[in-house]
């Protein structure tokens, strides 16, 4: 399967404070054809999750600024991100227990470039 | 006047011939037959006295004066008697003794008698001019001095006889004494109006009057006192009823007499005769004291008897001796301390095992005084008996306590519970210590709590050890939660860069950085793999740290078990691929459409058992397969070709860092696979089937409840 020939037109965002997952991350989802938008800070997220309004996010836990949990409540109490799809991406299993609640699907680390990538483009078909 | 001297003369006779009466059923009493002679006397006197004086012819009145010395003669003679025989208590007296006592008014009487022919007693005899009643004019010649001397003499016997006895006589006597001493001065009173010359009427004599008190003062005295009547029966009875053995003997050691007590004591072992020698029958006998002033000799204990019909006793001898006269015998008297000394015996034991005891014990009794304290109490607290007896015990109070609680100990024990506890107390020197303390209410008599007794043991050492050996606990368990700790950071951080190193390979192997030769290809796997078994084994160390200390948490979703099948393959893939070994998987139809469970700690389980197959197989197939086992549960099975495991093995591969026979092991691990395997099966309520022969491969089996609710 090609996934270059998906449409461009889906926005994601990969927040993300380690930059070799983060570049794997947007890798894997640029892959699966989104337009993907990085940010290393949790409050930063916040600031720009409204303006950019990405359908598909992937969250780490522990952030600078504010932290995954933090994000998550935002989107989740944002009228404008309801339809946004969170993977939360933890290194703590335990966490998966209290985050899986809230986030549309938790894995934990590492997270395969492949399985993230067909994930994506799952959730894409879903989409459509 | 003379008149009337005559009627209390009639009186005084009456009086005699009364006590005549009374005293002659008294005879055999000690004492009462003097008195009963001494007043026949008396009458004798009075008669022939009022007769002397009422006669009008001279011969006739000299005829009564004759008659009136059979009683004034013998009179002080009886009266002697009497105080021997009452002082002797006894009412016999030896006829020889009463002749020598009668000789000289005997002769008085035929001195009296004969005074016509000799005149030795009353030169002149002439009636009294001017009275027409009147006792004789008479003048006295030596014979009647000689007689009154005697008389005097018999009197001052009798009285000073009746003084020692009053002297020497039990204070129940006491009174009886007095009364007949008071009869006996009367005569004397009488003999001072006498000499001091003093002339009544027509000369006429009182002393028939002052005996006649005499007499009834010293009867009023021996009747209202009747104890010498009660005595004899008294003595008698004591003596035979007395529970105590008592034997009489002489002063040759023959018996002479022996109560029922006594006879039953030797009944067993002799016959105790009368006459028999007691030395012989008895020879624990003290030899008799030789020293006059000991009369009771030191209390001595003796065994009568053999065997178990052995007894006791203590033995005291008396002597029988009269102040100043010889030793006429002794009274052995056997009193049975069989019972008693058994009573003492046990205890002596009891205290002597109260006191040798490990444990401090105190017995307090009601009003909260120490009673009593063994030995083990005063090394414990460093006190003396002496110093703590009749003390209450809250003299070891440290004041480390709350009042509350000894309140509460109080109310326990008054309640007639027993109270057990811990409590500190302060020793003399000041130093405190922990006791372990149980106290229990007990009774003298039924119905109330009379004592209580506390046993005490040091337990503060105890206690030191128990806090050293928490705060070593506390330490340890300190040191564990800190490693676990490092556990979960070091996994933490070595998570990321493996992340990193998994997803750069995988990019690579995706061709995101550009084509890649087949030389590449088969690095990147080989980077891949060792990834992949690093993760593994810090995935197994960070779970083996959270089930350690309880804090794995699981979640309940649903199950995609072709993905998880899937991924648990991953990290053996090659390895196997380089074996050659077959990897095989089937997930059967019969499970139901929404499995649910952990798939992050049942793929963890999948991986291990995997891994572990892959390790012990060299050459065939390593199998996994998912299926439904009952109505009630799933399960999944790892199925190698491997080396297999002995039964005797099988229990020990679940132990943290252990392999089944190491030595034949080349491959290397953690140990932890299977540990965790079965800890995590357990966390799911699952359970780990073995089924295994050494060369015939392995199959594990994990076997999970399927009624869990779906939470996602």
């Amino acid at each position: 399967m090609n996934y270059q020939t998906l449409p461009l037109n889906s926005l994601a965002m990969v927040i993300e404070d380690n930059p070799q997952l983060s570049y794997i991350f947007t890798q894997s989802l640029s892959a699966a054809g989104y337009s993907v938008t990085s940010i290393a800070n949790g409050q930063e997220a916040i600031n720009k999750l409204e303006s950019i309004q990405p359908i598909l996010v992937i969250l780490d836990i522990q952030l600078p600024g504010a932290s995954g949990c933090k994000v998550l409540d935002f989107i989740r109490n944002s009228t404008v991100l309801k339809y946004t799809w969170v993977i939360v991406a933890t290194s703590e299993p335990n966490m998966a227990v209290t985050m899986h609640q809230s986030a549309d699907l938790v894995l934990i680390k590492p997270v395969s470039y492949i399985q993230l990538r067909d994930l994506a483009v799952r959730f894409r078909k879903t989409v459509k | 006047m003379v008149e009337l001297f005559i009627a209390i003369l009639l009186i005084s006779f009456c009086i005699a011939i009364m006590l005549v009466v009374r005293l002659y059923s008294l005879r055999g009493t000690p004492g009462a037959f003097g008195l009963l002679l001494s007043n026949i006397a008396m009458a004798v006197w009075i008669l022939g006295y009022i007769f002397e004086m009422i006669d009008p012819d001279l011969s006739q009145k000299i005829f009564w004066a004759k008659l009136q010395y059979l009683g004034i003669a013998t009179l002080p003679v009886w009266f002697l008697l009497f105080a021997i025989t009452y002082q002797e208590r006894s009412a016999q007296f030896r006829p020889i003794r009463l002749a020598l006592l009668l000789g000289i008014p005997v002769a008085t009487i035929s001195t009296v008698f004969s005074n016509e022919t000799i005149g030795w007693m009353w030169p002149v005899i002439e009636l009294q001019p001017g009275w027409v009643i009147a006792p004789l004019q008479i003048t006295h010649s030596w014979w009647f001095w000689l007689h009154t001397g005697y008389s005097y003499l018999a009197l001052l016997a009798a009285t000073l006889l009746l003084i020692r006895s009053a002297r020497n006589s039990p204070r129940v006597f006491a009174p009886q004494s007095m009364l007949m001493l008071g009869g006996m001065l009367i005569p004397w009173l009488s003999n001072i109006v006498f000499l001091a010359g003093i002339k009544v009427g027509p000369n006429l004599d009182l002393t028939p009057l002052g005996f006649t008190l005499t007499n009834l003062l010293v009867v009023i005295g021996f009747l209202r006192y009747r104890i010498f009547d009660l005595l004899p029966v008294a003595y008698a009875s004591i003596f035979e009823s007395m529970s105590d053995g008592v034997i009489v003997v002489d002063n040759q050691g023959r018996i002479v007499q022996a109560n029922a007590a006594a006879l039953e004591i030797f009944k067993t072992q002799h016959e105790l005769g009368m006459g028999s020698s007691l030395p012989q029958i008895l020879p624990h006998l003290p030899p008799p004291p030789n020293e006059a002033d000991i009369t009771a000799l030191p209390a001595k204990e003796v065994s009568i008897g053999s065997g178990k019909s052995s007894r006791t006793y203590i033995l005291r001898t008396t002597k029988l001796q009269e102040k100043g006269s010889q030793v006429s015998g002794y009274v052995v008297i056997l009193t049975d301390i069989t019972v008693l000394k058994y009573a003492q015996d046990q205890m002596r034991l009891q205290v002597m095992a109260l006191n040798t005891a490990g444990n401090g014990i105190v017995i307090t009794n009601h009003e909260g005084q120490i009673a009593w304290v063994n030995r083990a109490f005063c090394e414990l607290t460093g006190y003396q008996a002496d110093e703590v007896i009749g003390k209450n015990p809250s003299l070891l109070k440290s004041g480390l306590l709350p009042t509350e609680y000894y309140q509460q100990l109080w109310q326990t024990i008054l309640t007639g519970s027993t109270w057990h506890g811990e409590i500190s107390n302060r020793r003399k020197d000041g130093s405190i210590y922990i006791e372990e303390m149980t106290v229990t209410p007990f009774s003298q008599s039924p119905g109330t709590i009379t004592h209580f007794i506390a046993i005490k043991q040091d337990i503060t050492e105890r206690k030191r050890a128990e806090e050293r050996l928490i705060q070593a606990h506390n330490e340890a368990m300190e040191a564990n939660r800190l490693k676990t700790q490092l556990l979960a950071n070091i996994s933490h951080d070595i998570r990321s860069p493996l992340g990193a190193v998994i997803g750069y390979s995988e990019m690579l192997s995706a061709g995101t950085f550009g084509e890649i030769t087949p030389k590449q290809a088969g690095a990147i796997d080989e980077i891949t793999n060792s990834a992949n078994q690093l993760l593994v084994f810090v995935n197994n160390l960070i779970g083996h740290a959270q089930i350690e200390t309880g804090r794995i948490s699981m979640v309940n979703r649903t199950i995609h078990l072709d993905e998880l099948t899937e991924s648990a393959f991953a990290p053996i893939k090659l390895a196997a691929k380089k074996k050659g070994l077959l990897l095989l998987r089937e997930i059967r139809h019969d499970l139901p459409p929404k499995l649910t469970g952990d798939p992050y700690w049942i793929r963890q389980i999948m991986i291990n058992l995997l891994s572990n197959a892959e390790k012990f197989t060299e050459h065939g197939c390593i199998k996994l397969q998912v299926y439904r086992k009952d109505a009630a549960s799933w399960a999944f099975e790892v199925i190698d070709t491997g080396i297999g495991i002995a039964p005797e093995d099988q229990g020990a591969i679940f132990e943290p860092f252990q392999q089944a026979n190491l030595a034949q092991i080349r491959a290397i691990g953690s140990g932890l696979g299977l540990s965790i395997v079965r800890e995590l099966t357990a966390q799911m309520g699952g359970e780990v089937e073995i089924e295994s022969q050494p060369g015939q491969g392995s199959t594990f089996r994990i076997v999970l409840p399927m009624n869990k609710q779906v939470t996602e």
